[in-house]
C-alpha cells in the first residue's frame, strides 16, 4: 500500500513494503508480530513511515540497516490507529530501515529507488575556445540539472596533460566548491598560487598549464544530479595551451557594430579577444541617453569574443552608451582595472579601483551608423 | 524560631533575586530578533558569538543569520571525545550513508561546550546538529529566534537598473565574531576578488558593511587582491591583527585599525605555507602563559605558530624560496595531526577536531592543549 500525498497519479510510486517477523534477532530479541508499515511520500520523497499499531510507540527508535547503531533523528506522533515517524530528512531511496523498541525489532521497511528522474547533461564548458592561455584562471561547467551537493568534485572532474600523458593536478581543490544558487553552474580555479608570479607554488611548480601542451578536461559519467541520477556518459574538452595573457582587457580595442534605426537588429561588440563567459554576459549594459538600461537579451558569441545584445524594443534614433563594469575579466583574471598580479615596482596598471567601477563607450543610432 | 524566620526571609530574598534575574529583559543583543522560520538555504560556515548566539553563513541566500540557540548553561570543561566512524554515525542519525552527506563546518558553543555541525545532503538541504555525549540532536531551523543580514553586493547596487542579472554568489569561506562585529570572508563564483566584510552586530535594517580592499604582496614585488580562505583575529603586543590565510597560500597580517571601508589596505606576508595546500581552520590557545596559533590544512599537518614569533617577525617576506613546498617566514611546528578537516577550541584546556586517519576512517577527537 502506498499513499502519494502529492496526488501525482501518473507517477505511481511503488512502495516496497517489507515486514520481517523475527523469530530471534541476536540472542536477546523476542518474537514479535508483523506490524504493517506504510511509507508516505510527498513530492516524490519518502517523508514519513506510518505504523499500524495500538501499542505505545513513543520510546521506539528507527535505525538505518547496516549502519552504526545511531537512531534516526525524527519524531513519533499518533494519528488514529497509526504511529507516524517523521524523520528530520526524508528516507533515502533504496535504503532499509528497522524500527525497534529497545532491543526488540518491531518492523522493517525498504524505500524503493525511483528511476523516473531526468539524467543531467553537460550544457557547456567555458572557455569554449580550444586554445587557452597558459595563465588561464578559471573554467565554468554548466549542467542541465542541479548537481549533487556532496562528494569530492575532483574525483569526477579531472584534467590531464595529454602531451605528457599525466594527471595535470591543475585545479585548486577548495573544500567547498563555487556553485551558483541553483547548483547548475560550477566554477573551478586553476591553482592561483601557481599563477601568481613569485609565490612559492609558482616558483616551485610553475604555471598549472604548460605552453604548447595539449590537455583534456573530463567530467566523469558518475557525476550525479541532486536527485541521484548519474550523467551516464563522460564529457571531454580537449584544448591546447598558448602563451600567457598579461594584458588587461581594454575598451579601446573593442569595436561596436551598431544596428539600423527602427529595427530590432543585434548590437555587436567585438572584443578582439575571448573574455570571461559569465562576467561577459552580466557586466555589460546598454543605456539610452537618459541613462536607462534597455531591456533585451545578452549573449556571448564566437567563443566569447563577441557580445550580442538583442533589444526587446526597436532601436530609435539617438545616442546610447555601453556601460561595462570594471570587474569584467579576460581568461587570465585580468580585469579592466588591473592585472591578475601586478608588479608594484612599476606604475603599470595602478589605478584606484573603487572610483572606477565601470567604463563606457558611446554610440549613436540613426545619425551616424557604422563601426566604432 | 528566629533562626527559622531568618531562614525563610533569606529564602524569600533569594527567590526574589532569582525571579528578578529570570524576568530580566531580553538581552540587548537579541532584542531585535524575530521568531519564525529564517528559511536558511545553506550553511557553509558556523561561528559562535556571545550569549550562545550562533552565526551561520548562508552562501545560497547571500546572508548571515544570527541564531539564538538559548544553549547558555555554563559548562567549564567540555566532554572528552573519541568517536570512530564519525561520518557514518552522523549520516546514520539522518537515516542515510556517508556518501549522501557533507560536513561543512563545526563550532563549539563556548558557554555550554556543545559541538554544533553544519551538514549538507545530496539535494542541498541544510541541517544543524548538536552532539551531546555521543548522541546527536537536531536543531530545528523552522521555528527559531533569529536575525539576518544580507551580504551587500556592491556590484549589483551599482547596476540596480539592470534587468535579468543573475545573483552573484559569495561562497562564504569563514565567519568570526569579534568585538561587536561579524567578519565574513567569501569567494566569488565569478570574479577573482577580495570579498571581506565587517558587519556591525546586532544587525540593523540599514546595515553598515565595510568592504575591505585587502592586498598582499608576494616577496615585496607582486601584489594581488585575492580572496581569503580562513582567518582569525589575534592580539600582538597590544594591537589587534587580522591573520588571513589566502587560497594561494600566503599567511598575511593586517592591523585591524587599518581595515577601513574602501581603503587599499596592504598586509604583511608573514609566511607562505607550501604548494598545493588550502588552509581550513584557525584557532588560538594559551599554554603555560604563552599564546599559540593553530592552523589545519588540506595538504599539511596542523601547524602551530608562536604568537611571539609572529610579533617578532617584523619584515615582510622578500626572498623567494626555491625548495618545493617549503614554507618561509615565521617558523612553525608541524604537529603530528595530518588531515584535520575541522578544528575548534573545546574549552580552555582542550581542542576538538575531526580527522581523516590513514585507514580512511573519520574520527572526532578531543586533545588537551598541553600536549600540543
Amino acid at each position: 500500500m502506498d499513499v502519494d500525498s502529492s496526488k501525482m497519479n501518473w507517477q505511481k510510486i511503488k512502495v516496497f513494503l517489507v515486514f520481517f517477523c523475527f523469530v530471534f534477532f541476536l540472542s536477546c530479541e523476542e518474537k514479535v508480530g508483523e506490524l504493517p508499515i506504510t511509507i508516505i511520500y510527498k513530492n516524490g520523497k519518502a517523508v514519513q513511515a506510518s505504523i499500524k499499531t495500538s501499542k505505545d510507540a513513543k520510546a521506539w527508535q528507527v535505525f538505518l540497516k547496516g549502519a552504526p547503531l545511531v537512531p534516526v533523528l525524527g519524531k513519533f506522533s499518533l494519528n488514529g490507529g497509526h504511529t507516524v515517524f517523521t524523520p528530520v530528512l526524508p528516507f533515502t531511496n533504496g535504503a532499509s530501515y528497522q524500527i525497534k523498541n529497545g532491543e526488540q525489532l518491531m518492523g522493517a521497511f525498504t524505500v524503493i529507488s525511483k528511476k523516473n528522474e531526468k539524467r543531467p547533461k553537460v550544457i557547456a564548458i567555458y572557455p569554449s575556445n580550444d586554445s587557452l592561455p597558459q595563465n588561464l584562471l578559471k573554467m565554468y561547467f554548466v549542467f542541465s540539472e542541479p548537481i549533487q551537493e556532496v562528494g569530492n568534485i575532483f574525483d569526477l572532474i579531472t584534467i590531464t596533460n595529454d602531451t605528457k600523458n599525466e594527471n595535470a593536478n591543475a585545479f585548486l581543490e577548495l573544500p567547498n566548491q563555487l556553485w551558483n544558487k541553483e547548483h547548475t553552474q560550477l566554477t573551478l580555479w586553476l591553482d592561483p598560487g601557481r599563477i601568481k608570479t613569485d609565490l612559492i607554488p609558482n616558483k616551485t611548480k610553475g604555471l598549472p598549464l604548460e605552453e604548447g601542451n595539449k590537455y583534456t578536461v573530463t567530467i566523469g559519467e558518475n557525476l550525479k544530479s541532486s536527485k541521484g541520477m548519474a550523467l551516464g556518459q563522460s564529457y571531454a574538452k580537449p584544448f591546447y595551451v598558448n602563451p600567457s595573457d598579461r594584458t588587461k582587457p581594454s575598451l579601446s580595442k573593442w569595436s561596436v557594430v551598431t544596428p539600423k534605426e527602427n529595427t530590432r537588429d543585434t548590437l555587436k561588440i567585438i572584443f578582439n579577444e575571448p573574455l570571461d563567459a559569465i562576467l561577459g554576459k552580466e557586466t555589460i549594459t546598454i543605456k539610452n541617453a537618459n541613462g536607462e538600461a534597455l531591456s533585451g537579451r545578452n549573449e556571448l558569441s564566437k567563443n566569447e569574443e563577441e557580445f550580442h545584445f538583442s533589444p526587446d524594443a526597436i532601436w530609435v534614433e539617438g545616442t546610447y552608451e555601453i556601460e561595462v563594469l570594471s570587474i569584467l575579466e579576460d581568461l587570465a583574471g585580468n580585469n579592466l582595472n588591473h592585472l591578475f598580479d601586478r608588479n608594484i615596482t612599476s606604475s603599470e596598471g595602478v589605478t584606484n579601483e573603487r572610483s572606477m567601477s565601470s567604463k563606457h563607450i558611446k554610440f549613436t543610432i540613426g545619425q551616424k551608423v557604422g563601426n566604432y | 524560631m528566629k533562626k527559622i524566620t531568618f531562614g525563610v526571609c533569606l529564602f524569600a530574598l533569594a527567590a526574589v533575586i532569582i525571579s528578578a534575574t529570570i524576568n530580566e529583559p531580553t538581552s540587548k543583543l537579541t532584542e531585535d530578533f524575530t521568531i519564525g522560520n529564517p528559511e536558511i538555504a545553506s550553511i557553509n560556515s558556523l561561528s559562535f558569538g556571545p550569549e550562545g548566539i550562533l552565526f551561520l553563513g548562508d552562501s545560497k541566500s547571500a546572508a548571515v543569520f544570527a541564531l539564538d540557540t538559548k544553549d547558555v548553561q555554563i559548562v567549564d570543561q567540555g566532554e572528552k571525545f573519541n568517536m570512530g566512524d564519525f561520518d557514518s554515525k552522523i549520516a546514520a542519525s539522518l537515516g542515510t550513508t556517508p556518501d549522501n552527506i557533507k560536513i561543512n563546518d563545526m563550532a563549539v558553543n563556548p558557554i555550554s561546550k556543545t559541538i554544533y555541525f553544519a551538514i549538507n545532503v545530496t539535494d542541498g538541504t541544510p541541517v544543524l546538529l548538536q552532539l551531546k555525549g555521543e548522541k546527536f540532536e537536531n536543531v530545528d531551523l523552522t521555528n527559531v529566534s533569529y536575525s539576518k543580514v544580507a551580504l551587500e553586493d556592491a556590484v549589483a547596487e551599482d547596476a540596480k537598473d539592470r534587468r535579468g542579472r543573475s545573483q552573484r554568489i559569495w561562497a562564504i569561506s569563514d565567519i568570526k565574531y569579534h568585538n561587536g562585529k561579524v567578519l565574513v570572508s567569501g569567494l566569488s563564483n565569478k570574479e577573482f576578488a577580495s570579498t571581506f566584510r565587517s558587519i556591525a552586530f546586532p544587525f540593523k535594517a540599514s546595515q553598515d558593511q565595510t568592504s575591505l580592499e585587502i592586498w598582499h604582496a608576494a616577496h615585496g614585488k607582486f601584489e594581488t587582491h585575492a580572496p581569503i580562505k580562513t582567518f582569525d583575529v589575534i592580539e600582538l603586543e597590544g594591537t589587534e591583527y587580522l591573520m588571513a590565510s589566502y587560497t594561494c597560500t600566503p599567511l598575511v597580517l593586517f592591523p585591524m585599525g587599518d581595515l577601513k571601508d574602501g581603503t587599499h589596505t596592504k598586509g604583511r606576508t608573514v609566511a607562505e605555507l607550501g604548494a598545493g595546500n588550502s588552509p581550513l581552520d584557525m584557532i588560538s590557545y594559551e599554554k603555560n602563559g604563552k599564546k599559540y596559533f593553530l592552523m589545519s590544512n588540506t595538504n599539511r599537518p596542523v601547524m602551530r605558530l608562536d604568537y611571539e614569533d609572529i610579533a617578532n617577525f617584523k619584515e615582510t617576506l622578500t626572498e623567494p624560496v626555491t625548495d618545493f613546498g617549503v614554507a618561509t617566514g615565521v617558523s612553525y611546528d608541524n604537529l603530528p595531526m595530518p588531515y584535520v578537516l575541522q578544528m575548534d577550541a573545546l574549552d580552555n584546556e582542550n581542542v576538538v577536531y575531526m580527522q581523516r586517519t590513514a585507514t580512511g576512517e573519520l574520527v572526532l577527537r578531543s586533545r588537551p592543549t598541553k600536549w600540543m
